[in-house]
């Protein structure tokens, strides 16, 4: 399955490899790849750091890298830090 | 020992060209090589996974510097994918937001890829190529044309 049609593969193998991942993984991905843009979007706005926020969520710079790139497993007590931190959210619960 | 190595288009998007380096005498490229090692490994195959997703959203979204680790030298552009992985490593040249060069990788089991003979002569490979590609830019040879690198596949590299 390829996510995007839009997207031209040259090779049979990327091919078979594209086709092998669960589509449950591709659904994974479209939310932590939308926490890890919404995090982005908001350290550029406010100016803040990866160091910074490393500091003000007491995790590793390293951390950060990893939240940033967008397929991060992120647990609800993870985005609570971070909003914290921010102090804005970066998920919306639909009511 | 100088290799000869070819350029071939693996993924076209509207946001990245996607590219890697074909050894003579390989019928596939290096991140193919790599693809083909990691898919099936029952140990490595979720590491694995998350690699190649990662390389889709590169494809789908620009080759982002968030999607990145540096992990060469300041005068290279090496890149490390930014994943969960903190065994399987994937190298790649990070030309643009919108161009990328994968190479090849592995499992990771030393601290730094310096003390993995393999990985440091993945690293190597790109680093040497990276240095090419430059000349080859400045020459005119070649071209950067936002997503796509003109010329580059009927160019060969000595590496």
């Amino acid at each position: 399955m390829i996510p995007n049609k839009n997207i031209k593969i040259f090779s049979p193998i990327i091919q078979e490899a594209y086709d092998s991942i669960p589509p449950l993984e591709w659904e994974t991905d479209a939310i932590t790849e939308g926490i890890a843009c919404r995090l982005d979007a908001v350290m550029k706005e406010k100016g803040i750091s990866k160091k910074k926020l490393a500091e003000l969520t007491h995790r590793r710079p390293s951390d950060v890298t990893r939240w940033l790139g967008g397929g991060h497993n992120f647990t609800c007590k993870t985005i609570a830090l971070i909003q914290q931190a921010l102090g804005v959210p970066l998920i919306e619960i639909a009511k | 020992m100088t290799k000869t190595a070819t350029v071939k288009t693996i993924e076209q998007s509207e946001k990245v060209g996607l590219y890697s380096i074909c050894f003579d005498g390989n019928d596939l490229t290096e991140y193919e090589k790599f693809v083909q090692k990691f898919m099936n490994d029952a140990k490595l195959n979720e590491d694995f996974r998350k690699v190649f997703r990662a390389i889709n959203r590169i494809v789908a979204n620009g080759a982002l510097e968030r999607y990145f680790r540096p992990e060469g030298k300041m005068s290279d552009r090496l890149a490390a994918l930014s994943i969960d992985s903190k065994v399987l490593r994937l190298y790649c040249l990070r030309i643009s937001d919108q161009i990328l060069i994968v190479g090849n990788g592995g499992a990771k089991t030393t601290r730094t890829y310096e003390e993995d003979e393999e990985l440091s002569g993945y690293v190597m490979d790109l680093q040497k190529f990276d240095a090419l590609l430059e000349e080859e830019l400045k020459n005119g040879t070649i071209k950067i044309e936002q997503n796509v690198i003109t010329g580059i596949e009927s160019a060969s590299f000595e590496l």
